[in-house]
């Protein structure tokens, strides 16, 4: 018992030295997850798509896109059903491998590298339909993100060596800013199965910000929220990129979502490019208005 | 020593004595990132004294308004008292107040700071202030999401506090000169009430009738510096801000923040407070929730449960009467704690509850007796705004469904003769805020304040709080009916969450009920009824036979006239927001008949 006592002591003493004093963050977004921030802004694109295509068989499902994303902005990528919009994040994210084309972040072409490996370069995604661990807590949802950084291996871990306790710590602090930042607080500790879909999206949210991403790519984030959980997701979104200087990438059927949040739109019908703009400028092209309503000699 | 604390004097003053008595004792907790942080009454001090020099620079002079609007945190209390440091008035906003409802009360009240908690609240104000000419400033202090907000109004806590020092560097015994310029006459605080009915009106409190509350108080429950307590309820309630601001004045106590409104209860069993005030919806949603899981345990679970919660009931009504348990009681209870009531406790949050009140909208005796019975010491306590709290039943001398014998120290009271109850003391407003003629028909030319409540003494000589006034209906067949004592009735029943009983010069008495979504859903997939919301389970044919059967059950008990011929199920929640329920969740009875005129009709058809 006595050991016990010496040896939590020990840990709260660390976490008093690691952890900077509460009163003196309030207010302020807390600087460890805040990666963008103090970078100057880079010049030219942040991910550069160029003629990527992807066939399945047969099934061309990208045909040549190219698309380039400034850092800074939110992006929309909007479409019809099996356009090819999560296709086109998969092969960003290098779970599929283009047949043609290349993906370049920050300049550095992606090809041939693991999802991991993209991770950890500052590319984060949520997925459509979400991937979590139901079984799992929020809080423990929220620090597998931070596994990608983990320099502990089965033995280092096993010992809690003071470098684990250390980095522990840092990852617990981090995963506990990212649920102050999305309000999380209530189910903390509520395994992600037993949660409201809503709630669950963010927590999917909150698992690819505890990635420290410079860049986010967001699947259909609204979908199959009532209005005020879609209200909440859009004012995070917009918090993200204003308070922690992310980029977005969006791809969403909620009109309204795009229209008020994005400062760039692609349309993707039948997996070409066939528009490019701001949401008003999309908006107008006439070959957007036939992929979402249709030709007038099919009316 | 005692002295130094007496209620005549203002409320920084007693801070600043309280914080030389012991400045590295912890004076709250709060939760920040998912671990509870302490905060010293020495750094406590710290920023009341660097805010309230920060308010002195941006102008607040003696008598100037500055309204708070958040949830409640650290900072809540540091604006409170930087405000009355420097002789200002501070308002509480309720963090649910809807932007209408902000600018009635920064615009009555001629608030010349507003202190707001984040963007929610700041987007508010921001929006209804063209019509505040005398606001100067919008301080917000968590300023996430307001980065791009170019309006020269705003500024951050933060910054108000930097100002703060840098005036103290210049004139470092400023603070004191202002503290020590106050009067205990001084207007302290404007709370705001609710208002069932019109607008809310604004309580005037000085600094020495608050602290005449809080003293009276915290004497009779005899708080000390070893007591812990969780500050949950709005802080603007003249109620929580006694308990969270005031009393620990007195007491030295511990406060520690809710995270959220939606933590209480995970809070609760963390803080595990030695002193708590409990709102009825709060332990009805304990009960009901304890209710569903037993309801899902095993045969044998549910039978223990049932059995020990019956000994818990004997023994509590036996404790109560005061009368002296034999033995095998004794044994009974010792059991019944060990296997049921104390892991109840503990999972509430009450088991290092050494007192607990309740109050607000009366409460149902039968929860009181709930909560008695597993060993939690709860008693009611009655009071209001305008006059603080003067009434609870002493610990041995309580009676489930009355307020005590007795009022605190130094109350005088009498019930006049429409039963009307009357007192008067030091703890009474000082008025209206601009509103002169309610207040000569509040508090008479004795000094009486005129409570509206309507109270009963039984043969004990226990007061019994039956109805408001106002609330009284008559029936078209002349009969007085109390409609509180009905609805509470209702509310005891687990399928029930609200009830509104209405009749006034109507024949006979109807209800609309809302039903308690968790148990009611919870019962329905047992029943294998299909539903989606809480207005498709309303509208089911079901539900509806369960609320008649409840009904009719309860009608048995209830004397002719008051028993309820009809009733409705309401089939949307009942919100602040949307305007059926006041800050404090009283039902506003007007609105619901406006709102549900068409239902009520229904039920006085042909």
């Amino acid at each position: 018992m006595a050991f016990l006592n010496w040896a939590l002591s020990g840990y709260r003493k660390r976490e008093r030295e690691i952890l900077p004093d509460p009163y003196e963050n309030r207010g302020k977004v807390i600087p460890s997850f805040r990666r963008g921030q103090d970078r100057p802004p880079t010049e030219g694109h942040l991910l550069e798509i160029d003629s990527v295509s992807l066939a399945f068989g047969g099934l061309l499902v990208l045909n040549s896109v190219s698309i380039n994303f400034p850092p800074g902005v939110i992006h929309a990528i909007i479409g019809p059903n099996g356009a090819g919009k999560t296709s086109l994040l998969n092969c960003i994210c290098q779970v599929y491998e283009p047949d043609q084309g290349t993906v370049c972040f920050e300049g550095v072409d992606l090809h041939g590298l693991r999802p991991d490996q993209v991770a950890k370069a500052g590319l984060a995604r949520t997925f459509q339909q979400i991937e979590l661990f139901a079984g799992m807590t929020v809080g423990d949802n929220i620090m597998l993100g931070r596994h990608i950084f983990s320099k502990g291996r089965i033995f280092k871990g096993g010992l809690w060596l003071p470098s684990m306790v250390r980095e522990e710590i840092i990852n617990r602090k981090m995963a506990e800013e990212i649920i102050e930042f999305l309000n999380l607080e209530p189910y903390r500790d509520i395994p992600v199965g037993a949660l409201p879909y809503g709630v669950q999206k963010r927590v999917d949210l909150g698992r690819a910000l505890a990635m420290n991403p410079k860049m986010l790519l967001l699947d259909e984030p609204c979908a199959g929220m009532n209005q005020e959980e879609t209200e909440d997701m859009a004012r995070f979104i917009l918090d993200i990129r204003e308070e922690l200087n992310i980029t977005i990438v969006i791809i969403e059927h909620n009109m309204h979502v795009i229209m008020d949040l994005s400062d760039r739109v692609s349309v993707l019908n039948f997996g070409s490019l066939i528009a490019e703009g701001t949401p008003q400028e999309v908006q107008r092209f006439p070959e957007v208005i036939e992929a979402y309503l249709g030709s007038r000699d099919a009316r | 020593m005692m002295e130094d604390f007496s209620p005549d004097q203002t409320t920084p003053q007693l801070f600043l004595k309280r914080v030389a008595l012991h400045p590295d004792r912890v004076a709250m907790c709060e939760k920040h990132l998912g671990v509870w942080t302490e905060v010293t009454w020495r750094q406590y001090r710290q920023h009341v004294e660097d805010f309230a020099l920060g308010l002195a620079a941006l102008g607040v002079e003696k008598g100037d308004k500055v309204c708070i609007h958040g949830e409640n945190t650290q900072e809540w209390l540091y604006t409170d008292l930087a405000t009355q440091s420097v002789g200002g008035v501070a308002v509480g906003i309720y963090p649910s107040n809807p932007a209408a409802e902000v600018k009635y009360i920064a615009g009555h009240c001629d608030a010349k700071v507003y202190v707001a908690q984040d963007q929610e609240q700041t987007d508010k104000i921001l929006q209804v202030k063209p019509s505040l000419p005398h606001l100067r400033k919008i301080v917000t202090w968590d300023m996430r999401g307001l980065r791009n907000y170019q309006d020269s109004m705003l500024i951050s806590f933060q910054e108000v506090e930097r100002m703060g020092r840098q005036v103290r560097e210049n004139h470092p015994r400023l603070y004191m000169e202002k503290v020590d310029a106050g009067s205990p006459d001084d207007e302290a605080l404007i709370i705001y009430t609710s208002g069932t009915t019109g607008p809310p009106k604004g309580a005037v409190h000085t600094h020495k009738s608050f602290l005449t509350g809080a003293r009276a108080l915290t004497d009779f429950f005899g708080l000390t510096e070893k007591n812990r307590f969780l500050s949950y309820l709005p802080l603007c309630h003249a109620a929580e801000r006694l308990f969270s601001v005031y009393m620990p004045l007195f007491s030295g106590s511990v406060i520690s923040f809710a995270e959220s409104t939606q933590t209480v209860q995970k809070d609760l069993a963390e803080v595990s407070p030695t002193f708590i005030v409990l709102m009825p919806r709060i332990m009805e949603k304990m009960r009901s929730s304890i209710q569903v899981k037993i309801d899902n345990s095993t045969f044998l679970k549910r039978k223990l449960y049932n059995l020990f919660m019956s000994w818990g009931h004997t023994i509590g009504a036996k404790k109560m009467k005061k009368e002296g348990l034999p033995l095998y009681w004794k044994l009974g209870e010792l059991v019944a704690h060990w296997c049921l009531f104390r892991q109840l406790q503990d999972k509430f949050g009450l088991l290092s509850a050494k007192r607990a009140v309740c109050g607000g909208a009366a409460v149902a005796p039968e929860l009181v007796t709930y909560f008695r019975a597993i060993g939690v010491p709860i008693a009611q306590v009655y009071g209001q705004t305008e006059g603080l709290i003067i009434f609870s039943p002493t610990p041995d001398d309580v009676k489930a469904d009355t307020v005590g014998r007795r009022p605190f120290h130094g109350v005088e009271w009498k019930l006049s003769e429409e039963n009307e109850i009357l007192w008067k003391w030091d703890g009474l407003f000082k008025g209206y805020y601009k509103d002169e003629v309610t207040t000569r028909q509040t508090v008479d030319e004795e000094g009486w304040l005129h409570s509206g409540d309507i109270g009963e003494l039984d043969e004990n000589g226990h007061l019994k709080i039956v109805d408001r006034k106002k609330n009284i209906i008559i029936t078209s067949g002349g009969k007085n009916i109390t409609p509180e004592y009905i609805e509470n009735k209702f509310k005891a029943s687990p399928y029930i969450s609200d009830a509104i009983v209405i009749g006034e010069a109507k024949p006979y008495l109807t209800a609309l009920i809302q039903i308690d979504f968790d148990v009611v859903s919870h019962w329905a997939e047992n029943k294998r009824i299909a539903f989606t919301t809480l207005r498709d389970l309303s509208r089911n044919q079901a539900v509806i036979d369960l609320v008649s059967q409840v009904i009719d059950d309860l009608n048995k008990e209830l004397s002719r006239v008051e028993q309820i011929k009809k009733f409705r199920l309401i089939d949307i929640e009942l919100q602040h927001e949307t305007g059926e329920l006041t800050a404090t969740m009283k039902v506003k009875r007007k609105v619901i008949d406006k709102k549900f005129g068409p239902e009520i009709e229904a039920m006085y058809g042909s």
